[in-house]
Formats: C-alpha cells, sequence, structure tokens
C-alpha cells in the first residue's frame, strides 16, 4: 500500500504543480524595494564567494556598523562564482528579488550588460565619491561618458617578472631591451631544467594578453584608439600594425624567449612552474602575484616589457574594475537613497581598508587604501603611471577575444600566416555585428526611452552623510 | 594449456595492477594536496606534504558550513531517489509489461530525455520552477533532479523488468494479487538492481551537481554540498588546498555507498536471473 | 480481460513520470526552442529573428568542426569504454581475493570531482613537471613525448583518455552485473559442445548480456554528445584554436561567454536533432530481445 500512497502522492503534486503553473504566472510582480523591514529600511548586495574568508567576515561587519550607524538592514548575498553572476541577476529580475547593488566586472558591463541596459547611470549619483579614487584609477568604469559602476578592488595589469635569486646566481641582469631578453633567455635555457618565460598559453584567452603589449607598440602607443576604430568599423583589423603584433608574438617563440612548454600549461601550472625554479622568468596578470608571493621561496624582480617596435615605448595593459559595484537597472528608485548612503560608507577610507584589505591591493584604487609595499609593487605602480593602456578585451566582445586568441595561437604554430590571422579577427567582427547586432558605441544609438530606464529619477544629496 | 592459462593470468594481473595505480593515485593525490599548504601545492605537486595541516580540513569545514551543506545534499538527493525510483518503476513496469494503446510512444518520448542537452536550459527551467513558487527550496530542486533523470532511469527499470518471466505476474494474479499489488509485491523487489543501478549512476550525478542547485537555491542555509566549491574558487586565486580538504569529505561518503552497496547490487542481479 | 473501457492502470502507471518529465524537461527545452528564433543576449528584450539563427549556425564553420569532433568522441568513447570495461568486468567477476578492492580502486575516478581531475590531468600531461612525459623519458621513449593538449594532433584524444579513464569504472560495474546473471549451465553445455573461449564469448556471453551493452553503448554516445561539457571545458576549453571543441562547449562558449542565447539555443536544437536520429537507430539496431508481448 505504501507504493499506492507514493503513486498517488507524486501524481497529486504533478497534478497540483501543473494547476499552480497557470494560476500563479502574473503573481510573481513583487516590486523590489518595497521588501523594507524595519524603519531604515533595506539594502541587498548580490555578489560572488568573496576571494577569502576573511573578506566576508570584514563585509559582514561593516554592514553591521552601517545598520548601527544608520538603521538600515544590510543582506549580503554572496552567491556562486565570479563567472555565476550575470545569470544570477538575470534570474533575480525575473523573479523579482530586491537587489539594490551587484558586483560584476567592467568587462561585463562594456560587453553585454551596458548595452542591454542592465545597470543604472550612476554619473550624477556618486558624482561626491569620485574625490575618492586615486587620479585616473576610475576613468575606464566611465563608457561612452557616462559612469556606470564604482571599481572596488585591486586595479590590475599586466607584469613581467624574473627568478631574482636565480638571476643573481647566474650573474644576469633584468634585461631592458629585446635584444637583452634573447640573450638572457639563451643563458637561461643553457641551465639544465629551466626554461627563459613561462606563460599560461594553454588558456585561450591569455595570448590577447601578450596581443595586447606587442600592439600597444605596433600601434604607436595609440592602442586604444585603433580598437575603437576598429570597433566602430571605420577601420578595418587588417593594418599593418596588427599583422607586425602578431609577428612580433610569433618572434617571442621563434627566438625561443617563449617554448613550447608554455603552449601546454595553464594558469596553476604557470605557478607551480616558476615557484619550482623551472623557469626564470613570467608574463601574467597581476592577480597571479599573490599566490606566487606566497609560493616561491626566492626572491622575485620586475621588469618592463621590452621596446620591440622603434619609436614607441613600452606600454602595460591594465584594468580597474575587476569588481566593480553597479546598482541593476530594475533595483526601485524609492531604494537609492540608502543604496547610496551604502557605496558612501563602505568606500569611505577605513571600512574600504578594512574590506578590500583583506586580499592584496598592489595599485591604491580608493587613495589610501593598499597593502603591499615591496619592491615589484613599487616599481608595478610606477610603471603603471602614465605608462598604461586600458585591457583591450574589456573593449572588444567575447567574439572578437576568441577569435584573436585562435588566430595567435595558429599563427604561433605555423597554421596561419600573421596576414589571415589578421582577416580572421576581422572576420570574427563582421559575423558578430551581424549576429548579434553589434555596436560598439552602445550609447550613441539609444533611445530617449532606453536612457530613461537606466537613468535615476532623483539623486540624493550624499554631501549630508559624508564626513 | 595449463601453461597458456598462467600467461593469461599474468597479463590480466598486470593490467589490473595498472588500473589499480591510474585509479587510486588521483585520490591519493587528492588526499595529499588537501594537507599541504598553499606553497607547498604549487612546488611539490607529486609527492607527500612535508608537513601535515590538517587544519585545513577545519577550515575548509567553517568557511563552508559544510555540516548544514552535507546534510542538505543528503536530503536533496535522498528525496530525488524517493521521487525518482517510484516514478520510474511504475512508468517502466507499465511500458515494459503491460499493453496498451501509445506505449511505444510514451516510451520514446521519455527516452528524449537522454538527448536533450540541458546546459542551455538553465533560465528556462528556473522560469518553470519560479512559476511553481519552487525556487528556494528542497523539494523543488528533488523534482528537477528527478525528472532530468527520468530517462535514463526509464530505460534502465524497462530493461530490468523486460528480462522477467511472464509466468511470475500469472501466478501472482491466480493467488488473488491486484495487478498493482503484484507489481509491488513480486515485480519490484526483483528489480533491485535496476534501482541500485540508478542509485549509483543518478545518485552520483546529483550528489556532484552544481548547476542546477547553483540555480535553484540562492538562501545560504539551503546550499549544498557541491556550491561549497565556489567559497573556494576566487576570481583571483583558488585555495586549492582547502578545495581538496572539502572535496575530500564530499568524496568519501560516495566511496563507502559503492563498497557497502556493489556487492547486493551485483548478487541483486544474479538473483534475479537464477529465479528467472 | 478484454473490455470495452479503456483500460486506465498503464496510463495512470505512467502519468507521474510523463507530468514530471514535462514541466521540467520538455517545457524548458520547448522555451529553448522558441528561443532559438529569436535575438536574446539574456538580459534585455528579445527580439524576432526569424530562421536566422539557424543560418547563421550552419555558416558556422566552428559549429560544424565541433560536431565532427563530437563524433570521433562519441565513437572512440564508445569502443574505448565498453572493451575495457568488459574486459576488465570479466576478470573482476570471478571470485578471488580481493576482488572488492579492485572493483572499488577501478570505481574511484567515477566518484571524483571535475576540478581535481582537471588539474590533475593538465599536470600530468604538463611538458615541464608532468608525470608522463617523465615516465616516457625514464623508459626511453623520448620520441613520444609530445605536447599533449598543445598540438592538435592528439589533443582531443588526450581528453578522450580521460574520459574512458573516469567512466570505466561505472561501465565495468554494469558489465560485472550483467555477466553474473548469465546462467552457468550455459557454459557447461558449451563446452561439453567443445566451444572454445572465443566461442562462448560470441555464442554464450554476448548474447546473454545484450541488455546490458544496450545500457552501455547508449550512456557512452549520449554522453558524449549531451554530457561531455565538463570534461573538455577542464581540459582544454576547445583549444588550442578549436580543435578539441565539442558542440556543448561550443554552445555554452556561445551562451555564457558571448550572451548569444539564440544562437546557443540553435545549436542545441540542431544538435539535438542529431541526436535523435542516432539515439534511435541505435536503439532499433541493438535492442532485438525487445519482443516482449
Amino acid at each position: 500500500m505504501k507504493k499506492i500512497m507514493a503513486l498517488l502522492c507524486t501524481v497529486a503534486m504533478s497534478v497540483g504543480l501543473l494547476a499552480g503553473c497557470g494560476s500563479s504566472s502574473g503573481d510573481n510582480q513583487s516590486v523590489s524595494g518595497s521588501d523594507n523591514t524595519g524603519n531604515g529600511g533595506k539594502v541587498v548586495m548580490l555578489a560572488c564567494e568573496p576571494e577569502v574568508p576573511a573578506e566576508k567576515e570584514a563585509w559582514e561587519e561593516v554592514a553591521a556598523d552601517f545598520e548601527k550607524e544608520t538603521g538600515i538592514q544590510v543582506e549580503l548575498r554572496f552567491q556562486g562564482t565570479w563567472s555565476d553572476i550575470p545569470q544570477t541577476l538575470q534570474q533575480s529580475k525575473l523573479a523579482g528579488d530586491q537587489i539594490d547593488i551587484v558586483r560584476v566586472g567592467i568587462g561585463t558591463i562594456s560587453s553585454t550588460l551596458g548595452a542591454a541596459g542592465g545597470v543604472k547611470d550612476l554619473t550624477d549619483l556618486a558624482s561626491p565619491l569620485l574625490d575618492r579614487y586615486s587620479d585616473g584609477m576610475i576613468d575606464n568604469c566611465y563608457i561612452g561618458g557616462h559612469l556606470w559602476a564604482l571599481p572596488y578592488y585591486d586595479a590590475s595589469s599586466y607584469m613581467c617578472l624574473y627568478n631574482k635569486t636565480l638571476f643573481d646566481e647566474m650573474g644576469l641582469q633584468a634585461p631592458q631591451t629585446w635584444d637583452e631578453l634573447v640573450s638572457v633567455s639563451k643563458a637561461l635555457s643553457e641551465k639544465d631544467g629551466v626554461m627563459p618565460i613561462i606563460f599560461q598559453g594553454k588558456d585561450g584567452w591569455a595570448w590577447p594578453m601578450m596581443y595586447t603589449e606587442t600592439y600597444n607598440q605596433t600601434t604607436g602607443n595609440k592602442s586604444v584608439a585603433a580598437v575603437q576604430s576598429f570597433l566602430e568599423g571605420e577601420s578595418s583589423f587588417v593594418s599593418d600594425a596588427s599583422v607586425q603584433a602578431f609577428d612580433l608574438v610569433k618572434k617571442f617563440y621563434d627566438e625561443n624567449v617563449l617554448t613550447q612548454a608554455s603552449l601546454d600549461t595553464d594558469d596553476e601550472g604557470m605557478i607551480a612552474t616558476f615557484a619550482q625554479g623551472k623557469a626564470g622568468m613570467l608574463f601574467a596578470g597581476t592577480w597571479d602575484y599573490e599566490t606566487l608571493k606566497d609560493s616561491c621561496d626566492f626572491e622575485i624582480g620586475a621588469f618592463q616589457f621590452p621596446v620591440m617596435v622603434d619609436g614607441s615605448h613600452s606600454e602595460n595593459g591594465y584594468g580597474v574594475g575587476d569588481y566593480a559595484l553597479a546598482i541593476p537597472s530594475f533595483a526601485s528608485d524609492d531604494n537609492l537613497e540608502n543604496t547610496m548612503r551604502f557605496l558612501e560608507y563602505i568606500t569611505r577610507q577605513d571600512n574600504a581598508q578594512k574590506i578590500l584589505g583583506t586580499s592584496t591591493m598592489i595599485y591604491e584604487v580608493l587613495k589610501g587604501v593598499s597593502t603591499e609595499s615591496d619592491d615589484v609593487t613599487k616599481f608595478l605602480n610606477s610603471q603603471i603611471a602614465g605608462n598604461s593602456s586600458e585591457y583591450l578585451d574589456w573593449l572588444w566582445p567575447s567574439e572578437v577575444n576568441d577569435a584573436l586568441s585562435t588566430a595567435i595561437v595558429s599563427v604561433i604554430s605555423g597554421e596561419m600566416s600573421s596576414q589571415d590571422a589578421a582577416q580572421y579577427v576581422q572576420d570574427a567582427y563582421t559575423k558578430v555585428c551581424e549576429e548579434k547586432d553589434y555596436t560598439y558605441a552602445w550609447w550613441e544609438s539609444w533611445t530617449q526611452e532606453q536612457w530613461d530606464a537606466v537613468t535615476p529619477t532623483k539623486i540624493p544629496d550624499l554631501t549630508q552623510y559624508m564626513q | 594449456m595449463k601453461k597458456k592459462i598462467s600467461i593469461y593470468h599474468i597479463v590480466c594481473a598486470v593490467i589490473l595492477l595498472i588500473m589499480v595505480i591510474i585509479c587510486i593515485y588521483p585520490i591519493v593525490w587528492m588526499f595529499f594536496g588537501s594537507m599541504k599548504d598553499k606553497a607547498e601545492f604549487y612546488t611539490n605537486i607529486w609527492g607527500l606534504p612535508k608537513q601535515i595541516h590538517l587544519d585545513n580540513y577545519i577550515a575548509a569545514w567553517k568557511n563552508a558550513d559544510l555540516g548544514r551543506r552535507f546534510i542538505n545534499s543528503l536530503i536533496v538527493t535522498l528525496g530525488s531517489m524517493c521521487i525518482m525510483i517510484p516514478v520510474t518503476s511504475c512508468a517502466a513496469y507499465a511500458v515494459a509489461r503491460l499493453n496498451f494503446k501509445g506505449k511505444n510512444l510514451i516510451y520514446m518520448y521519455l527516452l528524449l530525455g537522454i538527448m536533450i542537452p540541458a546546459g542551455v536550459l538553465g533560465i528556462p527551467t528556473f522560469t518553470v520552477a519560479m512559476k511553481m513558487g519552487l525556487l528556494n527550496s528542497h523539494f523543488g530542486l528533488m523534482l528537477i533532479y528527478a525528472a532530468q533523470n527520468i530517462a535514463m532511469g526509464m530505460f534502465i527499470m524497462r530493461g530490468f523488468f523486460i528480462s522477467l518471466p511472464r509466468e511470475l505476474e500469472e501466478a501472482a494474479m491466480i493467488d488473488g494479487c491486484s495487478r498493482f499489488g503484484c507489481f509491488v509485491r513480486i515485480i519490484v523487489p526483483l528489480a533491485r538492481a535496476g534501482v541500485a543501478t540508478q542509485v549509483i549512476f543518478n545518485g552520483l550525478t546529483i550528489w556532484n551537481d552544481y548547476f542546477m542547485a547553483n540555480i535553484m537555491i540562492t538562501k545560504d542555509e539551503l546550499r549544498t554540498l557541491p556550491l561549497s566549491i565556489a567559497n573556494f574558487v576566487g576570481k583571483h586565486s583558488t585555495n586549492y588546498p582547502e578545495l581538496f580538504a572539502m572535496l575530500t569529505m564530499a568524496t568519501i561518503p560516495v566511496i563507502i555507498v559503492f563498497v557497502l552497496s556493489q556487492k547486493s547490487f551485483i548478487e541483486g542481479v544474479a538473483a534475479g536471473a537464477v529465479k528467472g | 480481460m478484454r473490455k470495452k473501457k479503456i483500460d486506465a492502470f498503464p496510463y495512470l502507471m505512467c502519468l507521474a513520470a510523463v507530468v514530471l518529465f514535462t514541466l521540467f524537461v520538455v517545457l524548458p527545452f520547448a522555451v529553448g526552442v522558441y528561443t532559438s528564433f529569436f535575438k536574446w543576449d539574456g538580459f534585455s528584450d528579445m527580439k524576432f529573428n526569424g530562421l536566422k539563427n539557424y543560418l547563421y549556425v550552419f555558416q558556422d564553420d566552428i559549429y560544424w568542426k565541433a560536431i565532427k569532433n563530437t563524433f570521433v568522441y562519441a565513437i572512440l568513447v564508445t569502443v574505448l569504454k565498453n572493451v575495457i570495461a568488459f574486459f576488465l568486468a570479466s576478470i573482476l567477476v570471478k571470485n578471488f581475493f580481493g576482488r572488492t578492492f579492485f572493483r572499488t580502486a577501478i570505481y574511484i575516478p567515477v566518484t571524483l570531482s571535475y576540478i581535481v581531475i582537471g588539474i590533475l590531468w593538465v599536470w600530468i600531461y604538463n611538458p615541464t613537471f608532468g608525470l608522463l612525459n617523465s615516465f616516457l623519458s625514464a623508459v626511453g621513449l623520448d620520441q613520444l613525448i609530445l605536447g599533449w593538449l598543445s598540438d592538435a594532433r592528439v589533443a582531443l584524444f588526450a581528453i578522450i583518455a580521460v574520459d574512458v579513464w573516469k567512466w570505466i569504472g561505472y561501465h565495468m560495474v554494469l558489465y560485472i552485473a550483467g555477466l553474473q546473471a548469465v546462467p552457468k549451465d550455459l557454459y557447461e553445455a558449451a563446452e561439453i559442445d567443445g566451444a572454445g573461449p572465443l566461442a562462448k564469448l560470441r555464442y554464450v556471453t554476448l548474447p546473454m548480456i545484450n541488455s546490458t551493452i544496450v545500457i552501455n553503448v547508449l550512456m557512452s554516445i549520449t554522453g558524449a554528445f549531451v554530457a561531455n561539457y565538463d570534461i573538455v571545458y577542464i581540459m582544454t576549453d576547445g583549444g588550442p584554436y578549436h580543435s578539441t571543441e565539442v558542440s556543448l562547449t561550443y554552445i555554452m562558449k556561445t551562451a555564457f561567454t558571448d550572451y548569444n542565447f539564440g544562437k546557443a539555443n540553435a545549436m542545441s536544437v540542431i544538435l539535438f536533432l542529431m541526436v535523435l536520429v542516432f539515439g534511435f537507430i541505435q536503439l532499433k539496431f541493438m535492442s532485438h530481445e525487445d519482443v516482449y508481448d
């Protein structure tokens, strides 16, 4: 009889659900923001799980302090990994959840969320807070002249590191020029079991990093303008600069600065290879610095990406807003005051130090908030100032980035000529324009209606709360 | 003749040994990795931990609230089984042993499930669940898991039912059993092996699922074990020793269940065949 | 038992399965099919696009490369998993000391999380500190050392090896169960008739475990079509230059990296139709035991 019961239950349940499906479809339109509890209201922040447990604790502590001070409750919804966030945000919108702040990457906003009208325009809302950011450190959160998110994490850049202990042992100097890099590489290769540069070449997405550096030089340090003109359809990617940049990446490989091993090595493998002393140098992003520093029992030095094109200087790709705080466009304007008060609270130097200080902060994005002061950090900071270009992969769509990765690996492996590679990237651009109606300057073609959907109806006066 | 057999035995023994090494080594490696510190994870890749860091286990347990998540995973996995097994057994029995109009159609329809790529269906599934008010509930997750595994379950159970001799039911009918009573008392016990197959295959899939759980569950206290991965994998750095500690803790129960169930499972099949 | 009235019992037995399946699998898939006719980035409003997404898919070389890889993958994985698992099962079905240990050991990879498998195997294949190359040079086979995951000629096979390794234990257990169920007297009878080991395999074992083979083959084939995302993603994510791209990695990339849900769903639908055809052909060919009436 148990089975009969079970069967009947299941059937009844299923039928009930089916019926429920029809009737309740209109019930889920609870207005976000109306769910306020207590007198002070509530702010909900959606973010992926913090980098380290200490960061989570710090968020909770600061949120509790904020509630004590203002009476506004803060719900911190940490969920999933970084790449899950866009989907989670979309679901929250469908389900009518209250989300006042979402932590996303600026790259996501410039590639999708922004163009889709997913986040609010913060230009006026956040203007009182801009002084808290170091000079230039918020620039790339402006897309089309509007501010879409407040960066709230370390900035990052590409970096070249070397094993200083090994270099000293072998009597080598950190390379300053391309020729020195080649000769250092040659010396390292002659030592048994050591390769010159290790790079995470198995990760397709990593190759555009190296390309960015060479492209910066072949465009005469005008890579961002060149890419914008390419993305607006004004010029083709098949240009001397693009082709030459492919050639230069291949040169790394041809002159044995990069070896076959890098093509088979992923992010973790790169860290392991370098930390084990099996590579003399490394080209990576600063986000790996913390792990590298912890894993290497030798001294690390940094050097500048070599100048490979006469008349240009070495420029590092960099970006601010890996993690940035945005306000979803479906968040209620009624709650904006509370939301902005929380953003004001967490960007205060002491609170920001509490939260962000739990991770490695190489660059001082918010004034006075940083954790590192070693030589590498100092070198990187001096390098960034006036010597950097925005990450190109935050400018172009993911399809173009993917095509570029494919093209670079094909060029290195001899499957494609540099000329064909540039054409391949251009084709990917043409395809994405057709298939997704891609427009680089989406903000130029927006209708008034689209602007209204992301423009806050009232601007709370934050200055009264600021210390 | 005798010599030939012994060579065959040696070959088998060597192959088995190689298989065992390449299959056991990973779990040993994971276990070692879970006791290293972050730096050693990168510098001493294949070796024994130089110093045993059991605190990784404590930290992992605490950081990801594993106690509660273990219980949640257990509830969801068992619950899905409790829905899936009766549902697929009933339907598979009907399709395998009863004659009715449209039975092939129903069977083929349910089999479509193994052919649907579910990867991009996250948002549609979410929408359906949302309209039924099943978000943030273990019950909703169970229903989805059960539904997604129906096709495979049907296929397995039907295979087992179809091989049973018809006389079994006829004898039971003569004894005055109702058709459903006959199904429950005579047929289901003989299909234990089918049930066990579902448990070890689908149960494992459900126990390890991240994708649907992340879509359906947003409340911290309802999260299942695989979602803990996100607690250790950051955008910028991953705490591998703690991650491995967590995964070791999540894997060991699965292996225990296998050791306990494999004997009765395999013998269950044999018993069914002997009776047939 | 002949009644004019339609007998409701079989339908009631199927009801729960059909309802659950329709709600949580078919309905979302139908929404997916619907989405495939639209341009949709996952956030803004959907724009009707007619059959254009399908046109884009048909023009997309990478997708067809991925489909080709998927077929190679499916065939190799199915053959290897079944042959090796059957061979291991035929050893481990016998009664000997330590049998449970061996069975458990070979089952262990099934239980491991993909995240561990990913790091482990990528590192085994690593050229600098990987075990495979160290092993090869230790036994003097230096000429076999390859860029396992970077050489377009071998990368797909390197992934297939990991997939086979992961699932072999599962198929082995099913085969053991199937082999246990073959009545011993059939072998005795065959031996009396003078059958050698191969003849016994051909005329006794294989026909008797036909249903087990059907399950195993179906699982490996459909697994390669609709469930190999994780393993390819962690090993290469389709690289180098899409040489290991399979349909699922490309579909997921189109959906969750490129936010092109319309095209991703169109790819899903095409994949589904292909699996549908091959799945049913396979079932038709292999299920001749299903003549129960």
